[in-house]
């Protein structure tokens, strides 16, 4: 009897009958504004965090026996040896092990840390200064044959770039580069313990710097690229007017307008680089046990290590203790980048803004 | 180990067609592993299990199915014949004590060749080897100061040598030694046609009986035959042999099976293959093309039984 | 810069010679560059880097100072005098830049280049068609266990990753937000063998499931490796999808299930198909986690979840390239150059996609205007 149009808790009189009973009942209430889909998204969204804690909570508990036994001696000390496998084991302080089984990571440790470095030191100069090129000097098609190839870069499997490495470059490097280099940066004084010195055979730290920096170049040029290209025309056009140079444009302009972003991409570099596993087991030379007495000499990465003597390790269980707390030891330093990055980044954007910022 | 592994795997699938066997080319170490955790159902090695690889694997054993060596190879094309070394020399080569070639330790063993002066390159197994296990056994029964036991293991911790080469696996070691003039390496004499093609040069190890031999196979026979017949687990070391013409660094190759399958039929599949192995495989036509020996009479029934322990 | 399109033309430097300084630097640079040459060509690299030093040190001021010379003197020097150090500091950004980019585009064209120098000549047709036995043989059963591992980490990861990504775009709010992205963005950070070396323990070895070599503990490893790939590609387009879509549904009538499934969902799925691809190449190139939770098999795989190790295309390329062998080493080759084929594949694929979505993007010219009127 009342208008219909006034009822309550309803809309108008003209509803289409598709949706008949959607607003009256309060399941056809939940379907319509996406319930299922959010119930099955949040079961998934969980999975990953999930994932992470089991990851987290399975290697602390096996690492547990092997933290015990090295203490801080596993950061400290350059022995690494699996004991004498063939005499009985022996017990110290309820935990099993071979005889003079040591785990000393520090050739490990340092080995990730410096291989990172010396890929992120030629990396990072070559890939911003190929973004700059690309963005401000060549012409479409080409810039767009050239992200091709940094594209095709992106994707080679490590592996192969390993494969490369190993019989490609690194005879190269070992006959041409390296000798070349010895000779001349390693005649400087003070440089010579490091440059100078036998040249070794091509496996080693400088060529798995190499190697390295060949698997990030790609991720720190094109974020390079896209951030350069990003930076409005006006503030370069005024760098132009007021009479700068490119060089000083780039300098003074368009690099700190992106310097925060750079970053994040060295940062991302830098975490690809520290988990490279494959790449540089097979040019590193695997010298467990001591640390490169040179540029050329053969090291061992954290990665390396595991993934040569995993299978080995796993018939003692102090072993594969071990190697659980060398894979705790890489997540913490991958871990430890990204958030002192992460702090950076937010310390530096809040108080450096590049000049036109708001135009 | 792996060149006959692929013939045996050519030829018993010729004979017994329906039979699929897939093999793969890693290290005594993963062989053990994977064969103690039912990974794969045979393992192979060089080394005999540990006592702590026994406790961590109670059903796990090694049956002996040929005898092998392992040879000292070197590179240096400009030497004719074999150069004589004993376990003194090599113990200090892989120490990084004797670094060229034209040492005096080397020279002493070796009056009236000219050594030249190239640096030694040592190759060693970067991976878990039964060829490391061999070569140390050698090495610690001819000179403990040097190589002390504690050095005896699949992956020992290798002493710095300048220059030295880590190699994944004994194919790797034949590259990397035939890559580098100098180098010396230890490789399972089963490799010797491409020791050969890489033309690199096999040297004449001193034995127990103060004899310079090479591993031929009459100097394998004489070196196995030497030792008491192996105990019935089939562990036993054949190292530095006191048979003057017997040869040093001899061992047994072990296969690693599990003695209990997840089902008869598939521990009647193991059982045939394995009997399989030390009489048709160990007939000359196979064990020529690798220079491996048959297994001698009291050890061929130790393997007999051992392949009858395994059930399903 | 202006002074190299100057308007009056060439200076006219008949008229003008060069400074002495301009000629005595020219001198010295170019025998620094003849000393130099000849240093290396005896053996001797300080020197001969030293005198290329010299030379690249004098030769642009010697250009600088004699051409400014010149020219100021022909314009009666009203033009102001840029100094000759700012010039050549830009021309050696300039060579600097240009080397970076040669550095950058080489190795990638060495890479596939020595692929193609050491698989093309020996290339077999029967690669294709047959099982690897031992280390010789074919790859045709490393290629389908490849096929199958990729397509089960599509299956399983991405559908986690595509809900993960919506939940955090559409629904998620505040706290649960942060949390639930930095839980897929720390997982992202993790090094690939570490979760190797985890589903090894936990999935494979008789200390944990037990499971043994075998499809399913690859596809679990490979898809929590590539969940952040995904994830972020979903995130990041659903997020770009322009929330005039979203209030025009509403404004419609239409559910926001409704909306989300036929509008929202649909103008963001190139972006997520591009992270789809990213992820497929990333699966199909990994090798650490592979190693150790499928084994390696020379049978043809069959649809066994566990305890049938699975062949993938990776493993010849680490295990087989320094034997002795040369049938393995080509083998090893020709496994890169099936790989190198399916990264250029899932590249093109990627590209296609995205002109294609330029191109069927109705409201693509709605936007410019729009934004040019701001």
């Amino acid at each position: 009897m009342a208008f219909p149009a006034l009822r309550r808790g309803g809309g108008t009189g003209t509803r289409s009958p598709r949706r008949a009973g959607d607003s009256a009942h309060p399941l056809g209430r939940w379907l319509r504004a996406g319930g299922p889909i959010r119930v099955v998204g949040l079961a998934g969204a969980v999975v990953p965090g999930l994932v992470l804690i089991g990851l987290l909570i399975e290697l602390i508990v096996k690492a547990i026996p092997a933290i015990e036994y090295s203490g801080l001696h596993f950061l400290t000390s350059s022995t690494w040896s699996f004991g004498s496998q063939y005499s009985t084991p022996v017990t110290t302080n309820g935990l099993t092990h071979m005889q003079s089984e040591e785990f000393g990571a520090l050739p490990q440790i340092l080995g990730t840390l410096a291989t990172s470095a010396i890929a992120l030191i030629i990396a990072v100069p070559v890939s911003v200064g190929a973004a700059l090129l690309i963005v401000e000097r060549l012409p479409r098609r080409l810039a767009g044959i050239v992200g091709g190839f940094l594209e095709l870069l992106a994707g080679v499997p490590s592996v192969l770039v390993g494969l490369w490495g190993a019989l490609t470059l690194g005879p190269i490097v070992a006959a041409h580069v390296s000798p070349l280099i010895a000779d001349s940066l390693g005649r400087i004084p003070g440089l010579t313990g490091f440059f100078g010195g036998s040249t070794g055979n091509g496996q080693g730290l400088f060529t798995s710097g190499l190697v390295l920096a060949v698997m990030v170049i790609p991720i720190i040029a094109s974020t390079s690229r896209d951030l350069i290209r990003s930076v409005p025309v006006l503030p370069r056009e005024g760098a132009v007017a007021l009479g700068m140079s490119d060089f000083e444009c780039a300098r003074k302009v368009t690099l700190p307008w992106v310097a925060t972003g750079i970053f994040g991409a060295v940062v991302l570099g830098l975490g690809r680089a520290l988990g490279e596993t494959i790449a540089v087991a097979m040019v590193c030379g695997v010298a467990l046990g001591s640390l490169p007495t040179n540029l050329y000499g053969a090291m061992v990465t954290i990665a390396a290590n595991i993934i040569q003597n995993l299978e080995t390790a796993i018939t003692d269980p102090m072993d594969i203790s071990a190697f659980a707390e060398l894979a705790l030891v890489l997540m913490v330093i991958t871990l430890l980048t990204n958030v002192v990055a992460t702090m950076l980044v937010r310390r530096v954007s809040g108080t450096t803004l590049p000049v036109g910022r708001g135009l | 180990m792996f060149p006959l592994v692929s013939e045996w795997q050519k030829g018993y699938t010729t004979a017994n067609p329906g039979i699929k066997i897939s093999t793969a080319s890693t290290n005594s170490g993963t062989g053990i592993s994977s064969a103690g955790q039912g990974l794969v159902n045979i393992g192979a090695s060089d080394a005999f299990l540990s006592a702590s690889q026994k406790s961590q694997y109670p059903t796990l054993e090694n049956v002996p199915t040929g005898v092998n060596a392992i040879e000292v190879v070197y590179n240096l094309p400009s030497l004719t014949a074999p150069l004589n070394l004993n376990g003194t020399v090599l113990a200090q080569i892989y120490d990084g004590k004797i670094t060229t070639w034209n040492d005096p330790a080397i020279a002493k063993l070796n009056p009236g060749v000219t050594l030249p002066s190239t640096a030694i390159v040592t190759v060693h197994r970067a991976d878990s080897s039964g060829s490391t296990v061999l070569f140390a056994q050698y090495l610690n029964a001819q000179d403990a100061t040097d190589w002390p036991s504690s050095l005896i293991s699949s992956t020992p911790t290798w002493p710095k040598t300048p220059g030295a080469l880590a190699e994944t696996g004994t194919g790797a070691m034949v590259t990397g030694a035939g890559s580098k003039v100098g180098s010396i390496a230890y490789i399972g004499d089963s490799y010797a046609s491409k020791i050969k093609a890489a033309k690199l040069s096999v040297a004449a190890v001193l034995n127990g009986a103060g004899k310079y031999t090479t591993a031929s196979p009459a100097a394998l026979t004489a070196a196995v035959n030497s030792f008491p017949p192996a105990p019935a687990s089939g562990s036993e070391e054949l190292i530095n042999t006191t048979a003057a013409a017997g040869y040093a660094i001899t061992g047994y190759e072990y296969a690693d099976v599990n003695v209990n399958q997840s089902s008869s039929a598939q521990a009647d599949l193991i059982k045939n293959f394995l009997y399989w192995a030390i009489t048709t495989g160990s007939s000359s036509s196979y064990l020529q093309k690798v220079n491996f020996v048959a297994l001698p009479t009291a050890t061929f029934t130790v393997a007999v039984n051992l392949i009858t322990k395994i059930s399903g | 810069m202006s002074e190299s399109t100057s308007a009056h033309g060439w200076p006219d430097t008949r008229k003008r010679r060069p400074s002495v300084l301009a000629v005595v630097l020219a001198v010295i640079g170019i025998i620094a560059v003849a000393l130099g040459i000849l240093s290396f060509v005896d053996g001797s690299s300080p020197r001969g880097i030293a005198g290329l030093v010299v030379a690249a040190v004098v030769l642009p001021f010697a250009w600088q100072t004699g051409w400014a010379t010149a020219r100021n003197a022909a314009d009666g020097g009203g033009w102001p005098t840029v100094s000759a150090g700012r010039k050549i500091a830009n021309m050696w950004y300039w060579i600097a830049c240009c080397i970076a980019l040669a550095l950058v585009v080489g190795p990638a064209l060495w890479l596939v280049g020595s692929v193609l120098a050491h698989a093309v000549p020996h290339w077999q047709w029967s690669v294709i068609t047959t099982n690897t036995t031992g280390e010789t043989g074919g790859l045709k059963q490393a290629i389908l266990g490849t096929l199958l591992i990729t397509l089960g980490v599509l299956i399983i990861g991405g559908t986690i990753s595509i809900l993960t990504g919506l939940y955090l775009a559409e629904f998620a709010t505040g706290r649960l937000r942060t949390v639930l992205r930095s839980g897929y963005e720390i997982l992202s950070g993790i090094p690939s063998i570490v979760l190797g070396l985890v589903g090894y323990l936990v999935l494979v070895s008789v200390t944990g499931l037990g499971w043994k070599y075998g499809l399913l503990p690859a596809v679990l490893v490979l898809s929590v490796i590539i969940i952040p790939y995904i994830t972020k590609a979903t995130e990041t387009s659903l997020l770009h999808v322009p929330t005039s879509y979203r209030e025009g549904a509403e404004a419609l009538g239409i559910s926001s299930a409704w909306a989300l499934r036929k509008i929202v969902f649909k103008a963001a799925l190139p972006g997520i198909v591009t992270g789809v691809l990213v992820a497929t190449a990333i699966s199909v190139g990994e090798t650490a986690p592979l190693l150790y939770t499928a084994g390696w098999s020379d049978f043809t795989p069959n649809l066994q979840l566990t305890g049938q190790p699975i062949a993938f295309l990776t493993y010849p390329v680490f295990s087989f390239y320094n034997l002795p062998d040369q049938g393995a080493k080509i083998l090893s080759y020709d496994a890169g150059l099936l790989l190198l084929i399916f990264v250029l594949l899932v590249i093109i694929v990627g590209r296609v996609i995205v002109v294609w979505s330029r191109r069927h993007a109705e409201l693509q010219r709605c936007h410019s205007s729009s934004e040019a009127s701001w």
